[in-house]
């Protein structure tokens, strides 16, 4: 089981800080909790390498991301590590399946295949298709599974399948959490929906102000 | 058309899509660098980069002259290198076209770059394509639409191309006298400017056909065939 290890600090230009200590167990999924702006969106973008963090050091496994003292600053491309935006980031001139396939690497001992994705994930009919020319739902549900296609070593999930119908939702994310116990990779989920955290059963950090702190167990309706 | 406006609109037509296809991988990389390019060094590119449209095209030709010139560092290297010559030549016609069209191809495609969503540059990254890969596969075809409007900007800029063109390249028929050249030279004769419709009817279906081509373009890259 890889183990996720982060420390760091970092501070934006408008006086805002994130002070962040968490460690993310391998086949967990580890939920972050906290309210709109208190910096959940931006942990994820310096724990992915699309922000640089002013000090700290981010570990995955026996792997160094990042070391403000060595230094060490493993490039986004470089990191495996599968961001999935909360906003829409499906690329807009790509068909369904061309987005599915960007970045998707083979990893014969992964549950995440592209057939049983495409099949699990009802999006067979869009193959073919622009995003333009997909629902909300569907868009959620492409992005997931071009986030898992590209077999990441850690997975960083910000309010995912916020629009997917809610059995279809607990499907997908049972698939998912299969998936992360089999190859035993972290998760950090970032969720308002409690019952999304409450299904994952991992441990929970709440951050406010861009400070971390952990909490015994899921205390539900928190966030 | 008689042979001497026919050469003229050859002669354009050439001009410019030459004076295009040259300075648009160039065109590419100055607005990928001032996207890039931060504080002074940014604001020194910018000015520069746009200069020739704010510059009389009778300045920036005379400039051409001075740097391009045999008797110039730059000319008098590429000369004596390559054997490139410019001054009253065919080639001098398309660099004076290039460089005052310019500003006007790096602005659009700079303007397409940055309408570009950062955001999916960083899912690209974040999918494991580097730099390169991320420009190639989502940047550039999402900016295809700013680059396809650059390229004809420049086109149609190219072929109305006069002051710079007649202080580089002269109005020799047949080398370097377009069809803004030939219109100047008809309107010095009397009675010449009934020589001249022919030519600005082709000017304007040209200019139209580009348009037309442009925005047929666009629709193609947007999936849209209405």
């Amino acid at each position: 089981m890889t183990e996720l290890r982060v420390h760091i600090e970092f501070r934006l230009h408008d006086g805002f800080d994130i002070d962040a200590e968490l460690v993310a167990v391998g086949g967990e999924i580890t939920n972050l909790v906290g309210p709109s702006g208190s910096g959940k969106s931006t942990l994820l973008s310096l724990i992915a390498g699309l922000l640089q963090p002013d000090k700290g050091k981010i570990e995955l496994g026996e792997r160094l991301l990042f070391c403000s003292s060595s230094p060490v600053n493993i490039s986004p491309w470089d990191r495996r590590v599968g961001l999935l935006f909360q906003q829409d980031t499906l690329f807009p001139h790509m068909s369904v399946r061309k987005n599915l396939l960007f970045g998707a690497t083979t990893h014969s001992n992964s549950p995440w295949q592209f057939d049983t994705l495409v099949q699990l994930f009802e999006i067979g009919e869009l193959l073919d298709r622009k995003p333009a020319q997909l629902s909300g739902g569907q868009r959620d549900r492409v992005a997931m599974g071009r986030t898992l296609l590209a077999q990441p070593e850690v997975l960083l999930l910000d309010e995912p399948l916020n629009s997917v119908e809610r059995s279809l939702r607990e499907s997908i994310l049972d698939f998912v959490r299969t998936g992360v116990s089999e190859l035993g990779i972290p998760t950090l989920l970032v969720s308002h929906d409690s019952n999304l955290r409450s299904g994952s059963g991992g441990s929970i950090f709440t951050i406010e102000d861009g400070k971390l702190s952990a909490i015994p167990n899921d205390p539900g309706t928190q966030c | 058309m008689t042979n001497e406006q026919w050469q003229a609109t050859i002669l354009s037509l050439q001009v410019a899509t030459t004076s295009t296809i040259v300075s648009f991988p160039l065109a590419v990389l100055t607005a990928l660098l001032l996207c890039k390019s931060r504080g002074a060094l940014r604001i020194v590119l910018d000015t520069v980069v746009n200069l020739p449209l704010v510059l009389p095209p009778v300045v920036t030709g005379y400039l051409l002259l001075l740097v391009f010139g045999r008797n110039g560092f730059p000319g008098s290297l590429l000369y004596h290198t390559f054997g490139l010559e410019f001054i009253f030549d065919f080639k001098g016609a398309v660099l004076a076209a290039a460089i005052v069209a310019f500003p006007l191809m790096v602005r659009a495609i700079r303007i397409a770059f940055d309408s570009v969503d950062p955001k999916l540059g960083q899912a690209a990254n974040s999918l494991g394509a580097n730099p390169w890969k991320s420009f190639w596969s989502v940047k550039l075809p999402l900016s295809i639409r700013g680059l396809t409007a650059g390229g004809m900007l420049a086109f149609a800029r190219s072929l109305g191309e006069f002051g710079a063109t007649i202080m580089v390249a002269g109005s020799i028929a047949g080398e370097t006298k377009t069809i803004p050249l030939f219109i100047y030279e008809q309107l010095q004769i009397p009675g010449g400017i009934k020589h001249c419709w022919p030519v600005i009817v082709v000017s304007i279906a040209i200019a139209m056909l580009a348009l037309i081509v442009s925005s047929r373009f666009e629709r193609t890259a947007e999936g849209r065939d209405d």
